[in-house]
């Protein structure tokens, strides 16, 4: 029973950590139809950039978190300038998926010359201790990870749901056209959209760091594992992110305890297959009838 | 309509005419050494480390002079620890660059993937970090094998592995916990051979991932089934974590395993929790009380500014692996490839370098220069490696 | 003709002479061969990506399946003794071969199926999945493959001829040539044009007669056997064969590949291809900042050549093209100029054209059509207005099998077509046009009318692929019809114009012509008139005349009231989806249930 309860709490926290990152993908495909392919290596820097300045430099967490918001903004706003706003220009459909790789390349590349290729400890400001009850171990940052990535699917979503600006993306993800004609600045809604996703995955990028440790790789198979958690619940719903996560989270932990650990990822891949034969937008996405 | 294409395919093969020609090698005064290794991405600690090593020992052979009055010029290239780029890169060192030897790689697959392209064309290659390469096996199909290492290899590594569970600590019940890379698995097959040997079947035999962070599950069907040890086989970061679960569930239990559990990033991500994990180890840092193993940290230190060597056994014997090479070189009197061979295979002079003393590293049948008796065990204890209290 | 091609056949030739020019085999082989086989890769992933518009990141599964298939069937024991794999066939390679691409297509054929009801990133996140699957599936089963510590390969030889090093090349080569020959065929018959139309709209493709599944199934296996041939080939580069090559990140690479070299393009998968193997090693002198350097020049080309290497090299050509052009233009009118355009095969005997029973549509709790009864005489043109909601375009929806009725029952020239499948109906006779234009954009007017004769190419898949004679002739009469039909509406002058590019009034005669060339019985004019000028409406009315007098029923739907009682035979009037009235023009004019509905609703004047 203790096993049981301790891989759930495993899967779930790694779950979470899914999908903080897969939220990303979500808030910018409501906007844009678009998404950034390197998500990854935007938690990546979030979490360096973290590391320097509060294990190697010291400086308060607080002044940390609010410097990783600054760089999350800020690299959002040079992926925007660089690579979203030419791409959605461009009539091409690709031209996205190559800017941002591009993007993600030159960054993971930056940080491996001008930093380091090693991966490094990052203190929980919670202690390291596991909390231990009936034998059954949390890291104080696991149940940290649980409650921010609610904090923000609800944030998210009742910001989406009631604010101006909030409908105003709605408005926009659901057509373009009108959203514009209403008076609704699109550009700068998928601007906004896309500092939003990268200030979160910065951010995203400390909190997970404790468990995974700070490296120019450490974000790689986790956009990549977080962009089959964002599909899985529908790409524009937060809360399908949430379910979403959990979904290959705990599969992942139960595959590796009861079936073989070399299958471990499978099953989650085999359910994102099903999940979509059966509903081709998702667990919560909406399948919208076109006109003709 | 049709033209197009073709006019396309032939631009495409004017143009690739061109390039090549242009690129036509040029016969220089020094001596041509290719170095390839993972220097960008997720084993790039160990590739930088190897080739700091040998950068270290090249510009000091330079510096006094080089070999035969020739200076060492070296080749780098980054394979990113991609199988296919090795291929691609081992064709360029030996045939645009042609380079008189080539020392690397670090990954397993890229070497076996890349080796024949040495035998091919007879050029010695120096094997420096990567423990699970076909070097001896290669006899069998190659008689005339240009590939050596100088790198503790899977079955060393294993024999002692498996020896200090058993024999030294008298574990019972041993658990095997692998990384799911060419590295890992083979560690894998040759402890479990290890073991068979002395009649013992492994409690469980679990896998992971690299980037793996969440070790929950393997862990608990070790201990489940038992074991009172952990045999491990897989890098740095992944170890850590397997140190750090075992932490969360509060198992306490032994870890033995490679060498990578001396790597910097595994005992600075453990923490307290890499306490007691022992491995083969053919260079301690901090046991250093050879002379030139000494001279060669301090140079290190000094070189590159770094407190520790991320990895310092991928430093140490890449450094060694120069050396050597040097030596061979020398007594050959030219950078012919087989008489290259036939020197390192015929070491006339022996050589004391930083990873141990060689007296003959290599003969015509063992292309390994690293056996158990160059090898020690080493312990993790409070950040740093030491070796084992007699 | 003839001269040029035999210039360019010795052309082709030349390659397999640079093993004597350049006596180096890392030009030959660790360059060239890669970049050979990379391409044919990427050609592959051109087919998913480019012709039928879904992003794949799973192609180093197919790749894989082709490699592992190879290599586990030609490894010999003497070099894998210390391995798992209990089973060695001892294959040569050419018979391994076909086995690995048989395989592979068959792995194709299993993704095509998700494929069919999912697009862009849902696609995308399950090709990734797949290629996942492939990986995890080969690097656990040890006993075949090995697991993760791979198969080492014997050098090819073929016939007892060393064919390692530079003498891979003649080995490959000539398969590089036929995949492209073939996949420029197929992306340049009625095969490709099916393919586009379902990228740019389902809807208007199944209306030409094209099955969404068949077409996309077939691109899916296609691809895959492509990528299964690459991939034999692959594990003869380095004659080694692990699993971690076949990662995400190989996926990925090659889209970047396909990306900068351009989709669509034969040159772009082989331009793309050599930035994939050339690049690394160019920038090597960079060296560690070899990758900031890599990232950086992907942007530029993005930045300069939207549409990738070949998309500028076309960009250059074309200013040469518009020449070229105007004398195909005028080969063709004279072609066409034999072409009789309607032909009464077509035109079934005294039958009504179409009966509609009871017929009954709901949304949700919206009736849009409520027990609807009406029929079509042959050769007429029939009326159907409405306000706004009425229902009359999901009618013509339910006519055209786009949504399935939830009542009643609809015949063609007296029998039963419930059930039917859209791209069946099409075939039946049923051709229509949309009220939001449904073309195929990127195609040009000319191509848009070949599609709409997607039913009228008889050519089998493989002389498709080869351009066999009847593929030829098939190809050049449908051109000339399709020439014929774009005279017929008027717009012979934009047929080699983009469809994206045509004014508005021209897409929609464009529609019409594409509708037309299928060769209907029935036509559904959606709104033809809807935003044109009266000049333009007034060239409908002449249009939809003469379409009527050469036999063709017509249902129009229109808001323009003058138009619908100057060409109609007879109207039929609903309102909430039930019909209110039914009768020549003047007798709806003058019923008032008509007068009340419209009044409230609608300002539309009668007179």
């Amino acid at each position: 029973m203790e096993q049981f309860i301790q891989l759930l709490i495993g899967g779930i926290a790694q779950g979470m950590i899914y999908a903080l990152v897969a939220f990303g993908y979500n808030i910018t495909f409501s906007t844009s139809r678009s998404f950034n392919f390197s998500h990854g290596n935007f938690l990546m820097l979030g979490g360096v950039v973290g590391l320097i300045l509060y294990i190697n430099n010291q400086i308060p967490f607080l002044a940390m978190v609010l410097a990783v918001v600054l760089v999350g903004l800020l690299m959002g706003l040079i992926l925007y300038k660089t690579s979203i706003e030419p791409s959605l220009k461009s009539k091409s459909n690709y031209a996205w998926i190559l800017a941002t790789l591009a993007f993600g390349i030159i960054l993971k590349n930056m940080v491996e010359v001008f930093w380091s290729t090693d991966d490094f400890r990052f203190d929980s400001p919670l202690g390291n201790a596991p909390i231990r009850v009936m034998d059954v171990g949390v890291l104080p940052q696991e149940i940290l990870i649980i409650v921010v990535a609610l904090c923000i699917v609800v944030a998210v979503e009742s910001f989406k749901k009631y604010t101006i600006f909030g409908k105003a993306i709605v408005a926009v993800s659901e057509d373009k056209n009108t959203a514009s004609l209403m008076g609704i600045n699109q550009q700068f809604v998928i601007l906004f959209s896309f500092l939003l996703s990268s200030v979160i995955a910065c951010l995203a990028g400390i909190l997970v760091a404790p468990i995974t440790m700070v490296g120019a790789t450490m974000g790689t198979v986790l956009g990549v594992k977080a962009y089959a958690v964002s599909i899985i619940g529908g790409l524009e719903s937060g809360y399908g992110v949430l379910l979403g996560g959990l979904i290959i989270g705990l599969s992942e932990a139960f595959t590796a305890r009861y079936i073989s650990t070399g299958y471990k990822d499978a099953p989650g891949f085999l359910i994102l297959i099903l999940v979509l034969l059966f509903l081709p937008s998702g667990i919560f996405g909406k399948t919208v009838i076109k006109k003709v | 309509m049709k033209k197009n294409v073709l006019a396309k395919l032939m631009g495409v093969a004017l143009i690739i005419v061109t390039v090549a020609t242009s690129f036509r090698p040029s016969a220089g005064d020094p001596i041509k050494v290719g170095v390839y290794g993972p220097f960008s991405g997720g084993s790039a600690p160990m590739g930088l480390s190897m080739r700091n090593g040998v950068r270290l020992a090249v510009s000091e052979i330079n510096a006094a002079g080089g070999v035969m009055g020739r200076k060492i010029e070296l080749v780098e290239r980054d394979d990113e620890a991609k199988n296919e780029r090795g291929g691609q890169i081992m064709q360029e060192l030996l045939f645009k660059e042609e380079v008189s030897a080539i020392l690397g790689p670090i990954n397993t697959g890229v070497a076996d993937a890349s080796t024949k392209y040495s035998n091919e064309k007879k050029v010695p290659q120096i094997i420096n970090v990567a423990a699970g390469a076909k070097v001896n096996d290669l006899f069998a199909t190659t008689p005339d094998n240009y590939i050596f290492r100088i790198a503790a290899n899977d079955y060393v590594q294993s024999e002692m592995i498996v020896r200090e569970a058993l024999q030294k600590r008298k574990f019972k019940k041993p658990a095997l916990l692998c990384d799911d890379t060419n590295y890992g698995q083979g560690g894998r097959a040759k402890m479990e051979a290890a073991l068979a040997k002395r009649k013992i079947t492994p409690t469980s035999v679990g896998k992971f991932k690299l980037k793996d962070t969440d070790m929950t599950a393997q862990l608990q069907e070790a201990k489940a089934a038992g074991a009172d040890v952990l045999l491990v086989y897989g890098i740095g970061p992944e170890l850590a974590a397997i140190a750090n679960n075992l932490e969360k569930i509060g198992w306490k239990v032994p870890m033995i395993g490679g060498w990578t559990l001396s790597m910097s990033n595994f005992i600075n991500n453990a923490g307290k929790n890499g306490n007691g994990a022992t491995m083969p180890q053919t260079f301690i840092e901090n046991g250093v009380v050879n002379g030139k193993a000494a001279k060669f940290l301090a140079a290190y230190k000094a070189t590159y500014k770094e407190k520790n060597i991320p990895v310092a056994v991928a430093a140490a014997q890449g450094y060694d692996s120069v050396y050597l090479l040097k030596m061979a070189i020398e007594q050959a009197g030219s950078t012919d490839g087989p008489k290259v061979k036939a020197a390192l295979e015929n070491f006339k002079k022996g050589y004391t370098g930083v990873t141990g003393t060689y007296k003959k590293p290599f003969s015509a049948t063992d292309h390994e220069a690293i056996h158990e008796t160059n090898v020690m065990m080493g312990v993790v204890k409070d950040g740093i490696v030491v070796p084992p209290i007699k | 003709m003839k001269t040029k091609k035999i210039i360019y056949g010795i052309l082709l030739l030349i390659p397999l002479c640079l093993p004597q020019v350049i006596d180096n085999q890392y030009y030959i082989q660790g360059v060239f061969c890669r970049i050979i086989i990379y391409a044919m890769l990427v050609a592959s992933l051109d087919l998913i990506v480019g012709y039928i518009g879904d992003v794949s990141i799973g192609h180093a599964g197919f790749f894989a399946i082709g490699a592992y298939t190879v290599g586990i069937l030609t490894a010999t024991q003497d070099l894998n003794s210390d391995s798992t794999m209990s089973w060695f066939p001892h294959l040569s390679f050419f018979s391994a071969l076909p086995i690995g691409i048989l395989l592979t297509a068959i792995a194709g054929f299993v993704l095509g199926f998700p494929a069919l009801r999912l697009s862009g990133p849902y696609l995308a996140v399950v090709t990734i999945a797949y290629g996942m699957l492939i990986y995890t599936f080969i690097n656990e089963q040890e006993a075949f493959t090995n697991g993760t510590k791979g198969i080492s390969l014997e050098p090819l030889q073929v016939f007892g001829i060393k064919c390692s090093g530079s003498n891979f090349l003649y080995v490959v080569y000539p398969f590089l040539v036929l995949v492209m020959f073939v996949v420029r065929n197929l992306t340049k018959s009625y095969w490709g044009r099916a393919f586009e139309a379902i990228k740019y709209s389902e809807v208007a493709a199944s209306m030409c007669g094209i099955s969404k599944s068949y077409y996309k199934i077939w691109a899916f296996v296609i691809s895959a056997g492509i990528a299964g041939l690459a991939g034999g080939f692959f594990s003869q580069l380095d004659a080694y064969v692990a699993p971690n090559t076949f990662s995400y990140n190989f996926s990925v690479e090659f889209l970047i590949a396909l990306i900068v070299g351009g989709v669509q393009s034969i040159l772009g998968n082989i331009l793309g291809a050599s930035v994939m193997v050339i690049f690394p090693d160019l920038f090597s002198n960079f060296n560690d900042y070899r990758l900031i350097i890599f990232g950086l020049s992907l942007l530029m080309v993005l930045f300069f050549m939207p549409k990738g290497l070949a998309g500028f090299v076309n960009l250059v050509k074309k200013r040469f093209a518009t020449k070229q052009d105007s004398h195909h233009a005028e080969a063709l009118s004279k072609k066409a100029a034999e072409v009789v355009l309607f032909d009464y095969t077509n035109a079934k005997e005294n039958h009504t054209a179409v009966q509609i029973t009871d017929l009954t549509m709901r949304f949700g709790g919206l009736v849009a059509v409520n027990e609807l009864n009406m029929s079509i005489k042959k050769g007429t043109v029939h009326g159907l207005i409405g306000p706004n909601g009425s229902g009359k375009s999901t009618t013509v929806n339910l006519l055209t099998g786009i949504y399935a009725p939830a009542g009643g029952a609809v015949s063609l020239f007296g029998q039963s077509i419930a059930g039917q499948s859209t791209y069946k109906r099409a075939k039946l006779g049923i051709a229509r046009t949309f009220q939001n234009l449904q073309l195929f954009s990127d195609m040009t007017a000319l191509q848009n009318v070949m599609v709409g004769m997607h039913n009228s190419f008889q050519a089998n898949l493989a002389a498709v692929c080869f351009n066999l004679p009847n593929a030829q002739r098939e190809e050049k009469r449908a051109e000339a019809r399709a020439f014929a039909w774009l005279q017929f509406v008027g717009l012979q002058e934009s047929a080699f114009t983009e469809a994206k590019n045509l004014s508005y009034g021209q897409a929609r005669l464009l529609e019409i012509a594409r509708a037309l060339a299928s060769n209907p019985a029935l036509l559904l004019l959606d709104e033809p008139a809807a935003g044109l000028t009266a000049g333009e409406i007034e060239k409908i009315n002449v249009l939809i005349r003469k379409i009527k007098d050469s036999g063709v029923s017509v249902l129009l739907i229109e808001h323009h009231m003058d138009m619908v009682m100057a060409v109609s035979d007879e109207v039929t009037v609903l309102d909430f989806g039930k019909k209110i009235a039914e009768g020549t023009p003047a007798q709806i004019q003058n019923n008032p249930a008509v007068i009340t509905a419209y009044l409230g609703t609608h300002e539309t004047s009668f007179h």
